[in-house]
């Protein structure tokens, strides 16, 4: 319980900070219709005359364009957690951090998750107000299919943040932030599914994305909101989900061990 | 017990020698070759709880090592510490949840945000019951006259408010120990006062032990009673304050500005030789030390004046790296200062 009390308050307190430069959210907004009008009429054209495609309905991918951008937009390209440990690790402020009453990757989270989850609201809600009148958007596709998407989505939050934290880590041995920053841009926008359905996929390429984490980011949540997941093969991908969550914990766990002796051996 | 134990405490830093050119680079990623350096050198020492100590030393000394060996950012490469029974390195949270830290540099306070802000979340992450947190809140705000300046984003408070700010965010949880390293540096002497009233307050109203860090003597002399002097990474002295200022602070140094120097001053100077030492003369300026307690400064004018038009004088305190360097030339002369000097830290 005062575990928790202390993630609200971290969480509180840089959604604060991001309330103070409040004034970049219409920018932000426009930017991400601007990209959601684009993509609709990339697939429109796509679909041609089709309705559906790899079992995906013209209607859905409209959906998916959709939820998949607010995800993309927030969780993967700003604000991320690797940008701010790589910060901190550049200019000594993590030992600073080390001496914070909880557990360093407790803190990161709770900041990571506070501020996603508010900044979805902040800048998702008019995104989807305004597709909803341009395009129409579709409810979860059962009842259901709207609770486990709401697990699925927090744990694809988590799985987010680990490999943010990840990436924060290898900060540790270059500085050079913003190239990290770049590359987990690269690499989640394709495997994530951020850009394209990983069912749109061919052959091998798609094997690979099915085995990977990344696809959990974006992916697995919004195909069980549409109900192209559902029942047992759902709950499969929750459990898929949750195991990675675990995989990808000890391996934080580990690396961050080992790195941050660079701070508490060497001195930074 | 001790609240804080220090036994052979030891940290070596790795630098790694970079080779030079793009053949240097490689090189580097095969056999990196370190040199190494001793920052702390096998130190001892105890405190109990409530007591405030000065730990001093010239640049490099080791000073910040400690106090990052003692808050657990550093582990040490040998040695012990142990805070409050805690390994500070191993059971980190613990440790972290009793103690509070400024690091005259940097700050832990919401750089975007007013300082209250930080102070909340610290009332939350360090549990601090709310009516205990509003007390101290309203005491320090007080104490330290912050109640314009909680209110203002960090970074737009100069140094002096920031620093009155920082330092009642590492007392504001009630911690049983402070670790303030530096914290007055580059402040004017009203910002001074108020931190070392604020400080020596505090420790003495809530036993809060206290380990400072300055190169100024003065916020030694007003905030501590006991001082641990530290030279090259081992520890010179450890004893009270007014010991060495008695024996090792009793010396000033003046300066003078003058004009018209008589050729006598020379022979006067030296018929006082037993009073005035490390004299410095040129046209204009003449610089002398004395020990305060055989000659007062306006008998060392009054030497003087008959001599030269006096245009201006400064007196100048000795400063910590002068202290240092007197104890090891007694070190020198006589080997059993130390061993003298270092019953006293036993309280
Ligand atoms: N991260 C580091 N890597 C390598 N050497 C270091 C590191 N930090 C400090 N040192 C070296 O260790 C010695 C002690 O440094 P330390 O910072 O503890 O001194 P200090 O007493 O705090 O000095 P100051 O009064 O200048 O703050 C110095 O010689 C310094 O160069
Ligand atoms: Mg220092």
């Amino acid at each position: 319980m005062i575990l928790l009390k202390k993630m609200l308050a971290i969480a509180n307190i840089n959604i604060k900070v991001i309330l103070v430069y409040v004034s970049a959210v219409w920018a932000n907004v426009f930017v991400n219709i601007l990209q959601v009008v684009i993509l609709y009429y990339i697939w429109m054209a796509v679909y041609g005359g089709q309705t559906q495609l790899h079992g995906i309905s013209k209607s859905q991918i409209v959906t998916y364009v959709i939820i998949s951008r607010i995800i993309f937009i927030n969780g993967i390209v700003s604000w991320g957690i690797n940008q701010w440990i790589s910060d901190i690790i550049k200019d000594g402020q993590i030992s600073i951090e080390m001496l914070r009453p909880i557990d360093f990757q407790l803190m990161t989270y709770a900041r990571r998750i506070g501020v996603l989850v508010f900044s979805m609201i902040l800048y998702g809600v008019p995104v989807i107000v305004v597709s909803k009148i341009l395009f129409g958007i579709s409810l979860p596709a059962t009842f259901n299919s709207g609770v486990l998407f709401i697990i699925s989505f927090l744990l694809a939050m988590t799985i987010n943040f680990l490999v943010e934290f990840f990436i924060g880590l290898i900060g540790f041995y270059t500085t050079n932030g913003w190239g990290l920053q770049v590359f987990k841009e690269a690499l989640l926008s394709f495997l994530s599914g951020a850009l394209i359905p990983i069912a749109f996929f061919p052959g091998w390429i798609r094997q690979i994305a099915d085995f990977l984490p990344f696809k959990d980011i974006v992916y697995t949540p919004i195909t069980i909101y549409l109900g192209n997941t559902s029942g047992e093969q759902a709950i499969k991908s929750l459990l898929f989900q949750f195991m990675w969550v675990v995989v990808l914990l000890l391996c934080t766990r580990i690396f961050y061990t080992t790195a941050i002796k660079k701070v508490t051996v060497q001195g930074g | 017990m001790a609240i804080i134990e220090v036994n052979d405490l030891y940290k070596e830093y790795k630098i790694n020698q970079k080779k030079e050119g793009v053949l240097g680079a490689i090189g580097n990623i095969f056999y990196p070759r370190y040199i190494s350096k001793v920052a702390v050198n096998k130190i001892n020492f105890s405190i109990e709880e409530g007591e405030a100590v000065g730990y001093i030393g010239a640049n490099g000394a080791g000073k910040s090592t400690t106090i990052k060996m003692l808050t657990g950012i550093l582990t040490p490469t040998s040695g012990r510490v142990l805070v409050n029974g805690n390994i500070p390195y191993k059971h980190r949270v613990k440790n972290n949840s009793i103690i509070g830290a400024v690091f005259g540099q940097r700050t832990q306070m919401w750089w975007d945000l007013p300082p209250i802000e930080t102070y909340k979340l610290i009332q939350k992450i360090y549990d601090v019951p709310k009516k205990q947190f509003d007390e101290n809140l309203s005491t320090f705000t007080e104490l330290l006259d912050l109640k314009e300046l909680i209110k203002i984003p960090v970074r737009q408070l100069s140094l002096g408010q920031k620093m009155r700010c920082e330092i009642a965010a590492a007392f504001i949880h009630d911690p049983k120990i402070v670790y303030l390293d530096e914290p007055t540096i580059g402040l004017d002497i009203m910002v001074k006062d108020k931190i070392r009233n604020f400080i020596k307050n505090i420790n003495k109203k809530r036993s809060v032990t206290v380990i400072l860090t300055t190169h100024d003597l003065q916020d030694i002399e007003e905030v501590c009673k006991r001082v641990i002097i530290i030279d090259n990474g081992q520890v010179v002295y450890d004893g009270k304050i007014e010991e060495i200022k008695n024996s090792l602070g009793k010396y000033r140094t003046v300066h003078f500005q003058v004009k018209n120097c008589s050729n006598n001053l020379d022979n006067v100077l030296d018929t006082q030789k037993e009073y005035l030492f490390e004299v410095s003369k040129s046209p204009y300026d003449i610089q002398v030390k004395f020990d305060r307690q055989k000659i007062t400064a306006s008998e060392v004018m009054n030497i003087i004046s008959p001599y030269c038009d006096i245009m201006d004088l400064t007196i100048q305190e000795p400063s910590i790296e002068s202290i240092v360097r007197d104890l090891y030339r007694k070190q020198v002369d006589n080997n059993d200062f130390i061993k003298e000097n270092a019953g006293n830290c036993k309280y």
